[in-house]
């Protein structure tokens, strides 16, 4: 019998793992959140955003002097990798 | 340049960003809020994008800051509408914009230029205290119901096209020397108009034309329109 077909989100992947933020879970997304508190950059390109995944990514972000969150400017691209779409079963 | 990049993200519930500061590029383009955006005091330090994004509920800005260019084209704003006491130090763009509801500029402070061209207000469009210090243009746009730009200052030469079935401009300055506000399909005859014009002004309401003295600096004209200022046509 064949496998169930295989979904296929728009929201973008994240580094680790096939997943979006919507869907991914466990370490990968663990360790999104932890870089995403490290660098404060976030791609939530395509992303279903619900309130507790919201409330999980504005806790990660890291906060100034202020206690203000922040989406900092790190890096030096400027734009987010080229997106490959979330896998959902 | 790093930043946030929501692109084409769906919000499901309240998506809360107050006094979020976006120290990045930060973009939401064609993003869709299914319920209420809060940006309330957010500080956006680069560019932000929010072209073609759909607020199904309300929509609120107010005392957000703009540092970079702020991009609402194409947005379409089903809900409530609030940029009160905004500041936008970029370019502004609103064109082709859609608000259902009011759109509440109130207090906002645009330091560079403006486009709301093809921008449609379905309600009133509200932009009483309003600060243009650049700003050549309004519009051209279509307000349904009251344009308000009591206590609004221009502070360059500005050329508003707006379709309103109101204008009110109660205590209006326009410091430069000339302003224009041509709303083809405003009815200026019942239009209640307050305006003050400060150095040499021309004036144009619907039409017609109002000259200031050379010396008038701070020149009140509203005995110009005093058969009209009565009233306030503002909509609820």
């Amino acid at each position: 019998m064949d496998p169930a077909p295989r979904q296929v989100g728009i929201g973008v992947r994240l580094p680790a793992g096939d997943k979006c933020w919507a869907h991914a879970h466990g370490n990968d997304l663990q360790a999104a959140l932890k870089r995403l508190g490290e660098d404060g950059r976030l791609d939530a390109r395509g992303v279903p955003i619900s309130k507790d995944l919201l409330h999980q990514l504005l806790a990660a972000v890291p906060t100034m002097n202020t206690a203000t969150r922040s989406w900092q400017a790190l890096g030096s691209t400027g734009r987010p990798s080229r997106a490959t779409p979330c896998s959902t079963r | 340049m790093a930043g946030a990049w929501f692109d084409r993200a769906t919000f499901q519930s309240d998506a809360l960003f107050d006094e979020v500061i976006f120290q990045g590029e930060a973009r939401f383009t064609r993003a869709t809020f299914h319920r209420n955006a809060s940006f309330l005091g957010a500080n956006f330090e680069r560019d932000v994008g929010f072209r073609g994004v759909t607020f199904q509920r309300g929509a609120g800005f107010g005392e957000a800051t703009f540092h970079g260019e702020a991009e609402f084209g194409e947005a379409e704003f089903q809900g409530w509408t609030g940029f009160g006491s905004a500041t936008f130090q970029g370019g502004t763009v609103f064109a082709g914009a859609t608000f259902k509801g009011d759109a509440g500029f109130s207090g906002a402070t645009f330091y560079g230029v403006t486009f709301f061209d093809r921008a449609i207000v379905q309600r009133n469009a509200r932009f009483k205290g309003a600060r243009f210090q650049r700003a050549r243009q309004l519009g051209p746009m279509l307000v349904h119901r009251a344009l308000i730009l009591d206590e609004a200052v221009f502070r360059e030469h500005i050329q508003i096209e707006v379709s309103a079935a109101a204008v009110c401009c109660r205590q209006a300055r326009f410091l430069a020397a000339e302003a224009s506000l041509p709303p083809p399909w405003a009815d200026a005859a019942r239009a209640p108009i307050s305006l003050e014009l400060y150095g040499p002004a021309r004036l144009r309401i619907g039409g017609l034309r109002f000259a200031v003295s050379p010396n008038g600096a701070g020149v009140p004209i509203a005995q110009n329109c005093q058969g009209n200022a009565h009233g306030h046509p503002e909509a609820r």
